[in-house]
């Protein structure tokens, strides 16, 4: 009975457990968190030294220990990386049927982590610890795959890569890309062939294994190779001509035998031909291809699916993005996720578009391949107007459809802004008609096509004018297709008065910028006196959340890392006393109270870190934050929306003049020299920034740069005035 | 899969914030409040010693009985206010102690005399005004401090003794004792008048929320005019001038504008207290 209990309760567990992807949520990490996030990376140096089992001199092993472990945990804090959460329990529990036999003593050693990235990537580390991408896993087609690329990261773990490649590289005269391609590929060649053993002795299919080197060399591409349909945009409002999207395929380039002289990894073919005479090796073969069957497998594969979306939104690869929705949407049509992705690409290109930066978002043109070309070739068709349209039209359809979602109306709101504020965007100039109405309304169409011939057939002038004066009729423009897409829009009472709203008041604010850039010196500084003055006292920030401080020192032009340690810690405890000092509340997330804070905080500073990186993308684009539901709960949580990132570097680099070497003549000079480059020897930078959730905006942006050494009450004298600043 | 150097460039966050926290400052307005924990005001209490050792070597070969000092000292305080974060305007006034090796004189019946260094002090008084370079938030740091003021230069009275020969002695040196009023009138001496120009490079590091301890290297050129005069007397044998002492005001003005006719490098260090 307690048998049935027990699974019952296991069973409930699972199901409970499991993501409804109608009402996906990004994945989070759970349970207690592990000592490799909550451990301070001095103590793990400390732990490892004299372990590392090679023959390392004590400043080998010192320089190798710094090196895996910042750079590790540089990694495992970046807020990419996620633990306990069901694709690393999964990738786990492959590890489980895959590390058997003789290899069963390597279990307990190793720990499994996923990377939330679209690099189709696996890496282990000489600490045992093995990531994998999200991008990766939603590139697979089956379990098996899974376990051959754990087997080959394990292997490298297993016959200690990682040292034996920083011992080789410190040997002279083996530093040439040339020379370390070489060796590299060697040991991929030793990982591929030691994972295929470890692939084998789990009992796995080797009818799975060279498609595993398949989805190496196309996982560029995205997780599926799916026509996108000409009409896809097409709906009773929107009508997108076939002109454009691409009348061509293009081509798939990727080949098996490319020039690897200068990787890291042999290509494709040499690992297959490698791989089929190890398999040959083995004359028993099992023949397991999903050991925790195909619905665990095609499951978490979605959730990196899921996941693939929110990290190419994080990038700003919205055509990518719009790509993958397209995909998802057929298996599941009522995707609230897929939905709110789907507006805040929308929004990110119209961003991007009238910022005049829509190529960081979408591919070059000698980059389109496959089938995802077409969206980014008419991503590129579109020019500012469209752009826009196509954004108001398709955020505006999810609103009608999710009328009471906070996230899509804060969407919503921002494309309105932006609509209002972009002057080549005018409501006067749309439409009451659909397209297809329109169409039908003359009584002689012709198309775009057929106004470039009339144009051809006439002269220089006539056809300047015959633009200039384009009111025919009977002529339809079905390049001008948008301006028939915002027909219940513009009928919308509540929506133009909004429209007209945001738009007077932005006419206002650039009135008053004219007006205030036409002042004299003198009156602007008048001006703004009165406005200090008239501000309210209190209105500033008196509370937000800190974000782990980070500090880097430099010697000798390289990381020293102890030294970072240390600025770090004063920097923290400076900003939290001059913080009390001024009566500020501060909330700081970092990795020493990781501990004390636990996953909870964990995944909060992820999420902000996040954030962070999403804001860094761009900075003149007003970004949407991509885990926006997140934020809200972190603003309910603290109390605050104001979030604070901060920066330290130092560095003590006296600097000499060379035409101070002309004193050496006279030495009194020289003497007199010297103490100046010494003293000014100094370079410390500030970084701060204060965002906010709320609005989405930069609150703040401080830089510092002083000739001072880091000491405490330094860093906490400039803490309280920039605190004091923020404060008032 | 990849190599660990891959991803991380991927993921250097670190870098990001760099990058976004510099491209910000752009979109962003930002000033500075002024002060040390927003205090403006601040007193240095300093204490300066340089080694002019070249100097002290001519001192002690010709003076009499004089030991060869390795420092000079002095000290100084100042008032300073910050009137922007990397600009303060100050008031100094400082005090120091030097030897000078009278010259030589010849006079009346004597001749190749040798004195003991005489003790001089020297008050200075200058406005100065105080800059950083990037962004300095005075008091505290790297900062350059310039004044332009004056100094007031008197011998001090002590038994200086000495060594004193005759024509009639046949060269056999007489000790003498300078105070006697014979040889040099202290009591009436007058104050020798000089212009200073000062170059400070300063380091303030704070202890606590009001006092800094502060270092730096400070370089003056002192200027003691009528340098007409004291060319003039370069090849002084015979103090003319100076019939009622041995050793004359003109000496000892002398003995100051040699010393003091020269640029400084001194290193100083003290505390500076701000309000």
């Amino acid at each position: 009975m307690r048998i049935i209990i027990l699974c019952f309760l296991v069973f409930t567990y699972n199901v409970c457990a499991q993501q409804d992807f109608n009402s996906f949520k990004t994945l989070r990490s759970e349970g207690k968190i592990p000592d490799d996030f909550s451990r301070l990376t001095v103590e793990k140096i400390q732990e490892d030294k004299g372990n590392t089992d090679r023959s390392l001199s004590k400043a080998q092993e010192k320089i190798f220990l710094e090196g895996i472990h910042y750079g590790i945990d540089q990694l495992l804090h970046s807020g990419m990386v996620i633990y306990g959460d069901e694709i690393s329990n999964y990738v786990s529990d492959v590890a489980d049927k895959l590390l058997k036999k003789k290899f069963a003593s390597l279990r307990g050693k190793l720990r499994f982590y996923t990377i939330k990235s679209n690099a189709s990537n696996a890496l282990s580390t000489d600490q045992g610890i093995v990531f994998v991408t999200t991008g990766l896993l939603s590139q697979l087609t089956s379990e098996a795959q899974l376990a051959f690329i754990l087997a080959h990261e394990i292997a490298h773990y297993q016959e200690k890569h990682v040292v034996e490649s920083f011992e080789y590289r410190n040997q002279r005269n083996r530093n040439t890309i040339k020379q370390l391609s070489v060796y590299s590929k060697e040991k991929e060649l030793i990982a591929d062939k030691v994972g295929i053993e470890i692939y084998n002795a789990a009992g796995y299919s080797k009818s799975q294994l060279l498609p595993s080197f398949d989805v190496l060399m196309y996982s560029y591409l995205p997780f599926e190779e799916v026509t996108f349909p000409k009409d896809y945009f097409n709906t009773d409002l929107l009508f997108v001509p076939e002109s454009f999207f691409p009348n061509k395929k293009f081509e798939i380039k990727a080949i098996e035998d490319y020039d690897d002289s200068e990787s890291s990894h042999p290509n494709i073919k040499k690992r297959k031909s490698e791989a089929v005479s190890v398999i040959d090796a083995y004359k028993k073969w099992g023949d397991n291809i999903n050991f925790l069957g195909e619905d665990r497998f095609y499951y978490t594969r979605n959730l990196c699916r899921f996941e693939s979306i929110r990290t190419d939104i994080l990038n700003a690869n919205y055509g990518d993005a719009l790509y993958s929705i397209f995909i998802l949407e057929k298996e599941f049509p009522k995707s609230d996720y897929l939905k709110r992705m789907k507006a805040q690409s929308w929004l990110g290109l119209a961003q991007y578009k009238s910022d005049g930066t829509i190529n960081e978002t979408i591919d070059r043109n000698s980059e389109l391949e496959g089938e995802i070309a077409s969206v980014h070739y008419f991503i590129k068709k579109l020019n500012l107007e469209a752009t826009i349209t196509m954004s108001l039209r398709q955020i505006q359809d999810i609103k009608n459809d999710l009328p009471n979602d906070e996230e899509i109306y804060s969407i919503w709101k921002k494309i309105l802004l932006l609509s209002a504020d972009v002057k080549k965007f005018n409501i006067n100039n749309y439409s009451n008609l659909t397209f297809n109405n329109a169409v039908g309304a003359k009584e002689e169409v012709k198309d775009s096509s057929e106004i470039k011939k009339e144009l051809e057939s006439l002269n220089k002038y006539e056809r300047i004018k015959r633009k200039k004066n384009y009111t025919d009729p009977t002529v339809f423009d079905s390049t001008k297709f948008y301006h028939y897409a915002l027909t219940d829009l513009i009928e919308d009472e509540v929506f133009i008065s909004k429209y007209n709203h945001v738009r007077d008041s932005l006419d206002l604010i650039q009135k008053e910028i004219e007006e205030y850039n036409d002042l004299s010196y003198y009156e602007k500084r008048k001006l703004n006196k009165e406005k200090a003055k008239t501000k309210e006292e209190g209105s500033g920030i008196t509370e937000f959340i800190l974000v782990e401080p980070a500090a880097i020192s430099y010697k000798k032009r390289r990381v020293d890392y102890k030294a970072s340690e240390r600025i770090k810690s004063r920097y923290e405890e400076a900003i939290n006393n001059a913080g009390d000092f001024l009566d500020m509340s501060i909330y700081t997330i970092n990795s020493k109270n990781l501990n004390e804070l636990g996953t909870l905080g964990f995944n909060e500073r992820s999420t902000l870190t996040n954030l962070l990186f999403q804001f860094s993308q761009n900075q003149d684009i007003d970004v949407f934050p991509v885990d926006f539901s997140y934020l809200k709960e972190i603003e309910k949580n603290y109390g605050t929306s104001k979030i604070v990132f901060t920066i330290v570097e130092h560095a003590y680099s006296p600097e000499f003049s060379s035409s101070a070497l002309w004193l050496i003549f006279y030495p009194p000079a020289l003497l007199g020299y010297l103490p100046i480059p010494f003293m000014n020897g100094n370079v410390t930078e500030l970084n701060l920034l204060v965002l906010d959730t709320k609005t989405g905006k930069v609150d703040k942006g401080i830089s510092y740069t002083f000739n001072e050494p880091t000491t405490k009450l330094i860093l906490e004298s400039r803490m309280y005035d920039i605190l004091k600043n923020l404060k008032n | 899969m990849i190599s660990l150097k891959t991803l991380k460039t991927n993921l250097k966050m670190k870098n990001y914030i760099l990058i976004f926290c510099t491209f910000c400052i752009s979109i962003v307005s930002y000033s500075q409040v002024n002060g040390f924990f927003g205090k403006k005001n601040y007193v240095d209490f300093g204490v300066d010693v340089h080694s002019p050792l070249l100097y002290n070597f001519y001192n002690a070969l010709n003076s009499y009985e004089t030991e060869l000092s390795f420092l000079n000292y002095g000290f100084h305080i100042t008032y300073s206010r910050a009137v922007q974060s990397n600009l303060a305007i100050g008031l100094e006034g400082g005090m120091s102690y030097f030897s000078v090796a009278p010259a030589q004189v010849s006079s009346g019946d004597y001749y190749n005399s040798l004195f003991e260094s005489i003790r001089i002090s020297k008050y200075s008084f200058m406005p100065k005004f105080e800059f950083a370079y990037n962004d300095a938030l005075l008091p505290i740091g790297v900062s350059n401090q310039v004044g332009i003021g004056f100094n007031y230069y008197k011998a001090l009275e002590n038994n200086y003794s000495g060594s004193l020969s005759n024509f009639d002695d046949f060269g056999v040196s007489q000790p003498i004792n300078i105070t006697d009023e014979n040889y040099f009138n202290f009591r009436d001496q007058e104050t020798v008048k000089g212009y200073t120009f000062m170059y400070k490079l300063t380091m303030r590091i704070p202890i606590n929320k009001s006092f800094l301890y502060h270092f730096g290297f400070r370089y003056t050129f002192n200027f003691v005019p009528n340098f007409s005069d004291l060319l003039g007397d370069l090849s002084q044998t015979d103090n003319t001038n100076s019939t009622e002492y041995i050793l004359s005001q003109n000496d000892i003005d002398y003995s100051i504008k040699v010393k003091e006719n020269r640029s400084l490098i001194m290193f100083e260090t003290g505390i500076t207290f701000a309000f």
